[in-house]
């Protein structure tokens, strides 16, 4: 049986984690409050532990012992769930994870997931004040803005570079051209073909 | 000439009608800086420890609750939230200067209305039969001068059906984790006493008395013989400390 004590303690991190970034998108807050009494049990098989995460109006709670009825139990690996949970997947099928009871949870926790939109720069402003967070954040938008341009710039010429200069690859608008090409050849294969046989069977029709 | 009967308060023998009053001067001692104390002696477990405690207890709305030896009240604020205004929460503890501090402690938390203070002798609980759903007595068995009574005093105020929970200190598996676990209540804890409370006596005390408990098995038994069913514990951080759980037939 897994520690209690370390698994109470990740589960208030996780609870305290889930917690502050729900204080700072309240959006995401007002949501949650719709799941407010529900339980989901997430049975996780690997490793061997289970969480059943408790709704509040503004809040979770996790626990690993609970003897009431839960709304609804996730069940499958760590890595298959968290994939599941956090991921565009929006089927179970082959997911490794299957779910019994009340499924609408589960489609609300995903959406809320996925929708996840933390205001960071007021988390900031709550530890250095607003002006410094402002001005952090601003210059962290700029740098990341700068970075991202920089990024599709570098993408650009090594695109360029490999597809014009060293002609290592195929341009995309040369590529369209050639399955173009191909598509033209293929159907003029094929009304050969037809008429081919359209003379053939004249000719069988004459001979008999 | 009669022999009183004596028992044991820490590593000390003492009669056994003076055992209460000594415990209760330990107390009176550290009631004022008890969280503190009980911070920095176990780095904050202790309340992964009560956390834990509280999810076995499965407390629900409307339950009635007795929280023996509340002592500051960690559990009773848990159990005040979760019963509800329909539950009850009762939190007793024999020390009148703990007792205080608990009751101060929760009112500044707003927990008020679902919540009554007693003070009561574990071994004599002033509750009618079949009172409790869930009955919690965390650090607490260790000092009550008859453990047998005072578990027989916990079956007949539970409901039938109801769970008694004993948080404790226990005895470490691991002989190393013993070694340093004895090294650290014998040595640091009563310095850490004399520097924060300047009472390193009553810190010796909570560390002899520690060592004074019943084990695991031995606990469980004794719950046995007072009539719990289902009888069970889970050891935590080691041994260190360990949850006996009961259920009353």
């Amino acid at each position: 049986m897994s520690n209690p004590s370390a698994i109470t303690a990740l589960f208030i991190v996780l609870e305290k984690a889930v917690t502050t970034a729900l204080r700072y998108d309240p959006g995401t807050q007002a949501q949650l409050a719709k799941l407010a009494g529900q339980t989901l049990l997430i049975d996780c098989s690997r490793p061997a532990q289970k969480m059943y995460i408790q709704f509040g109006a503004a809040d979770i709670t996790l626990a690993g012992h609970y003897e009431d009825d839960v709304s609804a139990t996730l069940s499958g690996s760590g890595a298959d769930i968290a994939k599941l949970l956090f991921g565009d997947q929006h089927s179970l099928y082959g997911s490794g994870v299957s779910i019994s009871g009340n499924a609408g949870v589960l489609a609300q926790l995903q959406g809320l997931a996925g929708q996840l939109d933390i205001d960071w720069e007021m988390a900031l402003a709550d530890l250095i004040g607003t002006l410094p967070a402002h001005t952090l954040a601003n210059s962290l938008r700029t740098a990341s803005g700068w970075g991202r341009e920089r990024a599709q710039g570098a993408e650009r010429l090594v695109r360029e570079y490999l597809a014009e200069e060293s002609s290592a690859v195929l341009g995309r608008s040369e590529f369209a051209l050639f399955v173009d090409d191909i598509d033209n050849t293929r159907l003029a294969l094929d009304r050969l073909g037809a008429r081919i046989a359209r003379l053939r069977a004249r000719q069988d029709h004459k001979d008999h | 000439m009669s022999e009183k009967k004596t028992t044991h308060f820490g590593f000390e023998q003492v009669e056994t009608d003076k055992k209460a009053e000594r415990v209760a001067d330990v107390f009176h001692s550290v009631a004022g800086k008890y969280d503190l104390m009980n911070d920095l002696m176990s780095g904050g477990v202790h309340r992964l420890w009560k956390r834990y405690t509280i999810e076995k207890s499965a407390v629900r709305a409307g339950h009635k609750v007795l929280d023996i030896a509340g002592g500051t009240g960690d559990l009773s604020y848990q159990f005040s939230r979760k019963v509800g205004p329909d539950g009850l929460v009762v939190l007793a503890d024999i020390n009148a200067s703990m007792l205080n501090v608990g009751r101060d402690r929760l009112l500044d938390r707003g927990a008020a209305g679902n919540l009554t203070f007693a003070q009561a002798d574990a071994q004599y609980l002033p509750f009618p039969d079949n009172t409790f759903d869930c009955i919690t007595i965390a650090f607490g068995l260790r000092n009550v001068t008859d453990k047998d009574m005072a578990l027989e005093a916990m079956l007949r105020v539970l409901k039938p059906g109801g769970r008694l929970l004993i948080l404790e200190f226990s005895k470490p598996g691991n002989p190393l984790l013993e070694k340093a676990y004895d090294t650290y209540s014998f040595k640091l804890l009563p310095l850490m006493g004399k520097l924060i409370t300047n009472d390193s006596d009553s810190y010796r005390y909570l560390a002899e008395s520690i060592r004074m408990h019943p084990d695991q098995k031995t606990l469980q038994g004794m719950m046995d013989s007072a009539g719990f069913v289902m009888t069970e514990f889970q050891n935590m951080t080691g041994g260190i400390v360990a949850l006996h759980m009961g259920v009353k037939p």
